[in-house]
């Protein structure tokens, strides 16, 4: 029996379910419902609806919640009751109807197995068993609860569209269709997970995506063993480089408008159902510093920006650990009146510059996560009152310098810039503080170097995450730091798979189906 | 030494146009190849070409054996004799990072930290060299874009505040210390060239063959030295002699307004350089140790031939009858015309004799 083609599986293995779930459905009802409430355990969340309707016995099933009510009476139960049917109609000729005559909903499909039941009735699907048929019918009349379409809340932009994904996975699927109106988007629909069986769509340009690329993501999905994935996070380990890093090589996106150009640059997309973000690869680390806006403004204005967020994010990595090597080991690199005025501010405070650093670092990381985890308002006021605290009364209390104060808030304020690196920028910034307070600018350097070297090892999808900078490819420059005009942008659109190192030396600089 | 790891052109260049560094940054006076004569400019420049001319003569060789690499061209003579070429090879290149390791540790506890334990910096230096392997010499060259980079920057930045105070009065003929001052310069800077074995063996992983590169690196490291040789000269003058680490001297004496002073810049081009080209050489010698030995045994290579180089270079930090003597070796030039010229020659040309070669 065909499944319809938004479950069809053919490139990942069927979850494997509870016993007897791979069970074929047979032309008893009452077996069938035996069976069905070994499997389900009598859950009571499960509607199990029997009625008789032209001399045939019937089961209506469907998850309490999951289905539309108003369109199950409309489209189905009106419908199916006002049938042309006659009074003794057998089940061969109901199946006959249902096959050929009725369309219930759009999605409507035969089903001959219980993995199949429980598959469409888990999802929101209503199902209709008869008695003398050993098989079922499900109708996508799913009416489940959830979040409408917001702002998105981490990737802020002045102009263009203010959606953001939302936890429903077809909201989103239709969020970026909306966008990209070409048959050349394709997605592949599969679930994820031994028992929470959550579904996710795999998302790219069939003239742009790269085979190896697009089997090795389905291959690594396919090998999940996880037994419930209930956000992204889950399954982006097992989409990640091999090799340990602080830098992610899978992106995310709560951006539909963002997915859409990402794909259009030849990556794979991921939506999972039940997270409000999508994921993408290959990801390159100069992503991190891309903004949806800088494709708003003037690329002159645009490439401002970007060296900012360059510079902030060297400032709040750096900042703190290099003050501290500075003032314990390196003075002499100061200009006597900023020496002078650090001394007048630091003689009184009783810690070492490092453990100062750390004080201070530790209350506004205690501050932040408290502000994130409160309700709106009242984080709101504890961020204020931690402002308050860590900045004026503590200086005055000597507990902390002044200078340091500056460090620490630029530091913080820095790290909002690229937002996407905030875990990483976190500990590489405690790293520097420990290295800088222990070894001077001898430890910054050494780590500096091994965490570098630990990036330029990282390889998303077998494309090196520093291209187009090393391996240097010239190809991917015009969006890098400098972001040139669209009408250059157009004429030669960028295809991230053009980046790989075998392909750096003889770039094709046209896409693919591009003219010559 | 990975078949399977692919290097750009550029990467290649960068990679080892900063470990070509080590020479100049090094440099302590009288001991080592002298950078700050005039006779030194010259000395260089002919250096770098005769070391052109070695790369290309072991190159030639390897190529027309129809083989990739030195060792393999070794290894063609028969596998006893390979073995004994690739062990002395490996041997040479372990002396050049036990040099590497024993310069880091003695310009951080003589220059920067004069204060600290010279353990810990051989220590931090070891577990720097191990990770970059772990790493992998692409990240290695990777990252060598980016450090190139940095350097010229530090460069520009550094003469920009040296012009001010440079006398090019002090820029005589090269000639004027006689031709034997010269041909010992040569000979010095000539031997400064350890890095070509490491070039021969990883120009096979570099996309479009290298050669192209491998003339750059040839032409920027001369550059960049010639450049410092005329700073030292310019700027320290005959006061250099006088000076530990006369670059570190040059650097300090940039007039540069925030920060007061640039010789963490040093430093931080110091260790880079240090750090590169040790393991570079730290890779050659796991690869000769993974080619000598069975391959269960040779599971721990890596960490056992930098853990030996830190042991020898902490050793040599301990006694000066020991240093002296390593460094007597290591400015003899012995290691270098063993690894770079004598072996590739012989054996090579043993192999063509032989007609032991697949072409």
């Amino acid at each position: 029996m065909k499944m319809p083609y938004f479950y069809a599986r053919d490139a990942y293995q069927p979850p494997s379910g509870p016993e007897g779930e791979a069970q074929r459905l047979t032309a008893s009802l009452n077996e069938n419902l035996i069976i069905l409430r070994q499997i389900s355990g009598g859950s009571d969340d499960l509607i199990v609806r029997e009625f008789e309707l032209c001399g045939l016995r019937l089961c209506l099933l469907q998850i309490e919640g999951m289905v539309d009510s108003l369109a199950m009476a409309d489209f189905f139960i009106r419908p199916l009751f006002a049938a042309a049917l006659s009074n003794n109609t057998t089940p061969d000729a109901f199946a006959d109807y249902m096959r050929n005559q009725a369309i219930f909903a759009i999605d409507q499909q035969e089903i001959g197995s219980f993995s199949e039941l429980f598959s469409f009735v888990m999802s929101g699907f209503a199902v209709l068993l008869c008695d003398g048929l050993s098989t079922g019918y499900a109708m996508g009349l799913q009416g489940f609860a959830y979040r409408s379409v917001a702002e998105p809340l981490g990737e802020f932009n002045v102009r263009g569209s203010r959606e953001s994904f939302t936890e429903a996975l077809r909201v989103n699927m239709s969020m970026v269709r909306r966008r990209m109106k070409t048959p050349l988007l394709k997605m592949e629909l599969g679930t994820v997970g031994e028992n929470s069986r959550t579904g996710f769509c795999l998302l790219y340009r069939t003239d742009k995506v790269d085979s190896a690329t697009l089997n090795q993501i389905k291959h690594r999905l396919g090998a999940i063993r996880l037994d419930t994935v209930l956000e992204s996070g889950y399954i982006q380990p097992f989409l990640e480089n091999a090799k340990a890093s602080f830098f992610s090589t899978v992106g995310t996106t709560e951006r539909p408008d963002t997915l859409c150009a990402k794909l259009a640059e030849g990556r794979v997309g991921l939506l999972i159902d039940g997270t409000p973000f999508a994921l993408t690869l290959p990801h390159l680390f100069g992503e991190y510093f891309q903004g949806f806006d800088d494709y708003a403004h003037p690329p002159y204005y645009a490439t401002m920006i970007r060296l900012l967020r360059y510079l902030a994010f060297l400032l709040t990595v750096m900042l703190p650990g290099l003050y501290v090597a500075i003032a314990r080991y390196h003075l002499e690199l100061l200009p006597p009146a900023l020496l002078y005025n650090i001394a007048t501010a630091e003689e009184n405070i009783p810690f070492s510059a490092m453990l100062e650093v750390l004080i201070i670092t530790l209350i506004y990381e205690v501050v932040r996560e408290a502000g994130l985890r409160m309700p709106q308002p009242v984080g709101m006021a504890v961020s204020i009152v931690g402002a308050l605290v860590v900045g004026d009364a503590a200086v005055k209390a000597g507990i902390i310098g002044a200078p340091m104060v500056m460090v620490v808030a630029l530091t913080a304020v820095s790290a909002f810039l690229v937002p996407a690196l905030y875990q990483a920028i976190t500990f590489l910034r405690l790293l520097l503080i420990f290295a800088g307070g222990f070894f001077g600018l001898f430890g910054i350097t050494a780590v500096l170097l091994m965490v570098g070297c630990n990036l330029f090892a990282r390889e998303s999808m077998g494309i090196p995450v520093t291209t187009p900078v090393a391996p240097i490819a010239p190809y991917g420059w015009r969006d890098l730091i400098v972001r040139v005009g669209w009408p250059k942008l157009s004429r030669e659109q960028l295809n991230v798979q053009h980046l790989r190192q075998e392909e750096s030396d003889t770039i094709p600089h046209k896409t693919e189906g591009q003219e010559e | 030494m990975d078949k399977g790891i692919r290097i750009g052109q550029v990467e290649f260049f960068a990679l080892f146009t900063l470990a070509r560094l080590f020479g100049s940054l090094t440099y302590v006076g009288e001991g080592s190849m002298p950078i700050d004569t005039s006779t030194a400019l010259l000395g260089q420049l002919c250096a770098a070409l005769l070391a052109w001319g070695a790369f290309g003569l072991v190159t030639g060789l390897v190529r027309l054996a129809g083989t990739q690499t030195p060792v393999q061209l070794c290894f063609l003579t028969g596998k006893p004799s390979g073995r004994a070429a690739t062990a002395l090879l490996g041997g040479c290149s372990f002396l050049v990072m036990v040099q590497v390791i024993n310069s880091f540790e003695r310009y951080f506890t003589s220059t920067v930290y004069p204060e600290a334990s010279g353990f810990i910096f051989i220590l931090w230096c070891i577990a720097v060299l191990i990770f970059f392997n772990v790493m992998g010499l692409d990240a290695l060259s990777r990252m060598s874009n980016l450090l190139l980079l940095g350097l010229v920057l530090v460069l520009i930045v550094v003469t920009a505040g040296l012009w001010s105070v440079a006398e090019p009065v002090e820029l005589i003929s090269p000639f004027y210390e006689g031709p034997m001052a010269l041909l010992s310069s040569i000979y010095r800077s000539f031997v400064d060239w350890g890095d070509l074995i490491v070039m021969a063996m990883m120009l096979p992983m570099v996309g479009g063959g290298g050669r192209r590169a491998a003339r750059g690196v040839f032409g920027a490291a001369i550059v960049v030295a010639e450049l410092i040789s005329v700073l030292v000269i310019t700027v320290l003058g005959g006061a250099s002699r006088m000076q530990l680490y006369p670059v570190h001297a040059l650097f300090s004496a940039a007039d540069i307004w925030v920060p007061t002073r640039v010789d963490f810049l040093f430093m931080m081009l110091f260790m880079t350089v240090c750090l590169l080209k040790g393991a570079l050489h730290l890779a050659f010698v796991d690869h000769a140790l993974k080619t000598l030995l069975p391959v269960g045994r040779a599971q721990h290579s890596l960490g056992a031939a930098a853990l030996t180089a830190g042991v020898a270079a902490f050793a040599l930090s301990r006694s000066h009858w020991l240093a002296s003597n390593f460094i007597a070796l290591m400015n003899s030039g012995a290691p270098m015309l063993l690894m770079t010229l004598i072996i590739p020659l012989l054996w090579g040309t043993a192999a063509l004799l032989s007609g032991r070669h697949p072409s």
